[in-house]
C-alpha cells in the first residue's frame, strides 16, 4: 500500500508561514537582556517543527537550515549560549531566508542559494564562537552535528552498492575513490592488499560504477552488487546516512511489556540489539510521491478560497438584495390584508438576503493586525540604521477592514512610519537635550468611528516646523502666506514634490511621498489629515470606510434623475428661508445655517440636467462635507435613505468628473454615486473660496 | 474499529499521520498538544496514542506521564513520535511510562507496520 503525502505540502507550507511570523513576532519582542525562557522555547519548537515537517515532507532544503537553528537556539535554552542581539539579527536573516526557500518550494520563485549558505554560515558561527569560549563539553556535541550528512550535502540517494575491488595498488585503490565519490557517498568498508570493498550510496546504476572502474581495472575484477534498503517496512529512497554503525529501523519499544494489552504482547519482539537510534543517523526517508490515492480527511477549522469566488459570491448576494427590493417596490401597492402571507414572505427573504449579504461581506474583512504585524520589524531596522530608538505600540490590531483596502493600506502607512521615524522622531542625543526620554515612541492604532475606521500614527517627535514648511513652500512656488492656519500649513505637505528634508537619507525625504499617500487614501474613499505640535509630535489620522462595495446612502432626484449621495458625507438638510439665501455676483449664491454662510452648489448645474426647482427656497439644501470643506447641495427632493451596492463605473466605462460609482435601484433603474470629496473639490478651486 | 488519538502541535504531519491511519482502516481523533489530548481522554477511550514529545503548553512525557495516573490508560499502548532518540530521552521516556517510540520523520508504510505491531 503506498501513500500519496504530496497533498499534505500545501498545508506545510502554510504552518511554515504561520511558524515563520510568529518566530518573527516572538524574535521582535524577546528581551535580549533577560530573555523569557518560554520565549526561547517557542523559538526553538518552531525551528525543529519546520525540521520535522520537512524531514517528513521531503523538502531536505529547508533542513539545511533549521537544523542548525535548532542546534543554536537548544544551547541557549539550555544556558550553554548568552541569547544576544547578534542571535536576534541571525534568526530574522534566517526567517526570510526560509520564507524565500518556502516560496521558491510552492511558487517556483527564485532561490538565492549563496545568501541560504550565507545565512546557514552565520548560525554556525554564532554557535561555534560563544561555545568555544564557554566550556569544552560542547566539543563532541559540535563533532556530532558535523557527522550529519544531511546537513553537509543535502543530498537523497535512492541506492547502496557493494562494490568489490580486486588486490591493486594503494594509489589505484585512491584513484577510484577519488573518481567514485563524484557518483555519490562512498566509505570504504574494509581495505587490505588482496581485496577492497567499497560501500557507495548514489542515484546511478551498477553500470555507471563499471563504466568508472573500467579506466583502471578490467570490468570483469570488479564486483558490483545492490544493498537493498535497510527495512523490509520501506521501498523509499534515503537519505543517506554516512556512519559506521549499523543502520536502525528507527524504532523500538520500552522493555515493559507489562504496559500492553495483552494479545499484543506475544508479538512484540523486544531486542536488546535495538539501539536507539542517535539524531546523527535518523533514517530519514524521503516520501515517493504517487498519483493514485484516497481522498484526503478534510481540514476542518479553515477552508482556502480564492478571493475571486469571495467576489462573486458578494457580487451575486448583492444582485440578490436588488431583486428583493424590486419585488417589495411591486408589492407595495397590494392589499395587505388580502395578501398578507406574500407580504410576510417577502419580508422575511429581505432580512435572510441582508443577512446573507452581511456574512458574505464579512468573509472579505481582515484583522488590522494584518498590516501592523509588519511594521514591528521595520520600526527596529530603520530605527537601528538611523540610531535611534523607538518603541512601536499597536492598539485595535484585531479591527476589521476589508481585504482589498488592507492591502491598499499598507503602502501609505508605510510611508507615513517611515516619515515619522525619519523626520519625527529625533536622536536620542536631541531627545535629551530638549527633556524627552530618549527613547521615543510610535503608536499605530485603529478603531471604529462611524462607517469609518479611523487609523492614526502617532510619534512623540520633533513635530511638523512651521516656519520651515512655509520657506519651502515658498521655495518651491506653492502658493503661501505667513497668516495661513496650521491646518492649511500642514496640507502643504500633501502637495507633489515637497520635502522639508534638508538632506535626503536612505529611508525618506526624497519627496515623492506624502502627495501620493493622500492621492491612494483619496482613492479609496477615505481621507488623511495632520494634527502637529511642534516639539511635542505629529499625529497623522487615515480615515478609511469599512468596505468598498457597500455604501450607506442618500438617494436624492433632481429632474428625472436619482442620485446617490454617500450618508458619511451628509450633514444636514434643509429648506432654506428666502432671506438666508443670498447672491454673490459672479460666484452663486451662499446660504446662511447655523452662523456661517455655506456656498449653493446647484446640481441640475454640474451635471446640466433640467430641474423641477432652481432656486433653493423652493427646493432642497443638503449639507455635505469633506476633507474639512462644506458646501450645500441643491436637489429638487430627498427620496430616501438605503444601503447601495457599488459597482464600479471606472473599470466598466471610464472615470466621470464628479461621480465615484453607480448602482442599480429597487425599480431596476441606474443611479449614479455622487463623489463628494471631488465635487467640493472643483468648486473650492473653481470660485477660489 | 480500532481508535487512535493522534497529538501533535503540527497541523500537517497530524493530518498526514491521522490521512495513513485512516486509509489503513483505524478511526482517528486528533489533539495539538498535551492540554488538549488528557481534555480528549478524559471523555473518550482510545486503543493507542501516538504523541509528540514537543509542544506547546504540555509535552508529551508530561501527557503521558499524566495519562497514566488514569486508571482507563494504564494499560493502553502509547508511542511517542520524536526526533529526540538520545538515550537520555529513552530513559525519559521509560520513566514516563511510554510503550516504545517512533523516529520521527517516518514514512507512511512504517508508520503503519509498527501500530499494526502494537495493535492489530
Amino acid at each position: 500500500m503506498s501513500m500519496d503525502i504530496s497533498q499534505f505540502s500545501q498545508i506545510f507550507f502554510d504552518e511554515v508561514e504561520e511558524l515563520l511570523d510568529d518566530l518573527e513576532r516572538l524574535v521582535l519582542t524577546v528581551d535580549v537582556e533577560i530573555p523569557d525562557s518560554e520565549d526561547i522555547n517557542s523559538i526553538f519548537r518552531i525551528a525543529h517543527s519546520i525540521k520535522g515537517g520537512a524531514a517528513t515532507f521531503g523538502f531536505s532544503d529547508l533542513i539545511d537550515i533549521t537544523h542548525e537553528l535548532e542546534s543554536m537556539l537548544d544551547k541557549i535554552r539550555h544556558g550553554e549560549l548568552k541569547f544576544t542581539s547578534r542571535h536576534q539579527e541571525i534568526l530574522l536573516q534566517s526567517r526570510d531566508v526560509l520564507k524565500m526557500q518556502i516560496d521558491g518550494l510552492r511558487l517556483n520563485a527564485p532561490v538565492d542559494k549563496e545568501k541560504v549558505a550565507e545565512v546557514r554560515a552565520m548560525v554556525v558561527e554564532a554557535m561555534i564562537d560563544e561555545s568555544a569560549l564557554s566550556s569544552a563539553h560542547q566539543v563532541p556535541d559540535l563533532h556530532n552535528e558535523k557527522n550529519l550528512v544531511v546537513a553537509d550535502s543535502g543530498c537523497t540517494y535512492a541506492r547502496r552498492f557493494q562494490i568489490d575491488l580486486p588486490a591493486m595498488s594503494q594509489i589505484d585503490v585512491e584513484a577510484l575513490i577519488d573518481e567514485l565519490s563524484l557518483l555519490g557517498e562512498l566509505t570504504v568498508s574494509s581495505s587490505n592488499p588482496e581485496k577492497t570493498i567499497l560501500d557507495l550510496w548514489t542515484n546511478d546504476g551498477s553500470l555507471e560504477i563499471l563504466a568508472l572502474c573500467s579506466f583502471i581495472l578490467d570490468p570483469d575484477d570488479v564486483h558490483v552488487s545492490e544493498i537493498s534498503g535497510d527495512s523490509a517496512l520501506s521501498k523509499s529512497a534515503h537519505i543517506v546516512i554516512q556512519s559506521e554503525e549499523p543502520e536502525d529501523s528507527g524504532f523500538g519499544f520500552f522493555d515493559s511489556p507489562s504496559l500492553f494489552v495483552e494479545p499484543i504482547q506475544d508479538e512484540i519482539v523486544v531486542s536488546p540489539d535495538v539501539s536507539l537510534p542517535t539524531p546523527d543517523k535518523l533514517p530519514v526517508k524521503k516520501i515517493s510521491v504517487k498519483a493514485d490515492t484516497v481522498t484526503a480527511v478534510a481540514e476542518s477549522s479553515t477552508v482556502r478560497v480564492s478571493i475571486e469566488k469571495v467576489d462573486q459570491l458578494i457580487n451575486l448576494v448583492g444582485e440578490l438584495v436588488i431583486a428583493h427590493a424590486m419585488i417589495t417596490k411591486r408589492a407595495e401597492g397590494l392589499d395587505p390584508a388580502q395578501y398578507e402571507m406574500l407580504l410576510n414572505g417577502i419580508a422575511q427573504l429581505g432580512q435572510n438576503s441582508r443577512s446573507l449579504q452581511e456574512s458574505a461581506m464579512s468573509m472579505r474583512m481582515m484583522p488590522m493586525d494584518v498590516v501592523f504585524s509588519r511594521f514591528p520589524r521595520m520600526v527596529r531596522e530603520l530605527s537601528g540604521k538611523l540610531g535611534k530608538q523607538i518603541t512601536l505600540e499597536t492598539k485595535g490590531n484585531s479591527i476589521e477592514l476589508d481585504k482589498g483596502l488592507i492591502e491598499k493600506i499598507v503602502d501609505p502607512l508605510t510611508h507615513l512610519i517611515r516619515n515619522s521615524i525619519d523626520h519625527g522622531i529625533e536622536s536620542p542625543d536631541i531627545r535629551a537635550e530638549s527633556g524627552k526620554q530618549k527613547m521615543g515612541c510610535l503608536s499605530l492604532s485603529a478603531a471604529h468611528q462611524g462607517g469609518h475606521v479611523v487609523i492614526k500614527v502617532i510619534d512623540d517627535g520633533a513635530g511638523l516646523n512651521r516656519r520651515r514648511i512655509l520657506q519651502k513652500a515658498g521655495e518651491q512656488g506653492l502658493p503661501v502666506d505667513d497668516d495661513m492656519t496650521d491646518e492649511d500649513i500642514w496640507k502643504l505637505i500633501f502637495a507633489p514634490g515637497f520635502s522639508t528634508a534638508e538632506t535626503v537619507t536612505d529611508v525618506s525625504g526624497r519627496g515623492v511621498g506624502m502627495d501620493v499617500v493622500n492621492r491612494n487614501i483619496t482613492s479609496l474613499g477615505g481621507t488623511i489629515s495632520i494634527h502637529s505640535v511642534e516639539g511635542l509630535g505629529t499625529t497623522t489620522t487615515v480615515s478609511l470606510p469599512l468596505t468598498l462595495a457597500i455604501l450607506d446612502g442618500m438617494s436624492v432626484k433632481v429632474g428625472e434623475e436619482t442620485y446617490i449621495l454617500p450618508l458619511s458625507n451628509i450633514v444636514e438638510s434643509f429648506q432654506p428661508v428666502a432671506t438666508n439665501v443670498k447672491e454673490i455676483s459672479g460666484q452663486g449664491s451662499v446660504v446662511y445655517i447655523r452662523g456661517e454662510y455655506l456656498p449653493i452648489i446647484p446640481v441640475f448645474k454640474v451635471f446640466t440636467i433640467e430641474p423641477i426647482h432652481r432656486h433653493p427656497v423652493t427646493g432642497m439644501l443638503v449639507v455635505i462635507t469633506a476633507d474639512g470643506r462644506k458646501a450645500a447641495l441643491l436637489v429638487d427632493e430627498l427620496v430616501g435613505q438605503q444601503q447601495v451596492v457599488v459597482k464600479n463605473i471606472e473599470s466598466n466605462y471610464r472615470k466621470v468628473s464628479n461621480i465615484s460609482g453607480a448602482t442599480i435601484m429597487a425599480d431596476g433603474s441606474v443611479s449614479l454615486i455622487i463623489d463628494v470629496n471631488g465635487l467640493l473639490r472643483e468648486h473650492h478651486t473653481k470660485t477660489g473660496s | 474499529m480500532k481508535t487512535i488519538l493522534v497529538v501533535d502541535d503540527s497541523r500537517s504531519l497530524r493530518q498526514m499521520v491521522a490521512f495513513c491511519l485512516t486509509s489503513a482502516g483505524y478511526q482517528v481523533s486528533e489533539a495539538a498538544d498535551g492540554v488538549e489530548a488528557l481534555e480528549i481522554t478524559q471523555g473518550q477511550q482510545f486503543d493507542l496514542i501516538l504523541t509528540d514529545q514537543n509542544m506547546p503548553r504540555m509535552d508529551g512525557l508530561a501527557f503521558i506521564e499524566s495519562l497514566r495516573t488514569q486508571t482507563a490508560y494504564q494499560k493502553i499502548p502509547i508511542l511517542m513520535l520524536t526526533t529526540e532518540s538520545s538515550d537520555e530521552m529513552k530513559a525519559k521516556g521509560r520513566a514516563a511510562k511510554a510503550t516504545g517510540w517512533l523516529v520521527k520523520p517516518f514514512d507512511p508504510e512504517k508508520l503503519i507496520a509498527v501500530v499494526k505491531k502494537v495493535i492489530s
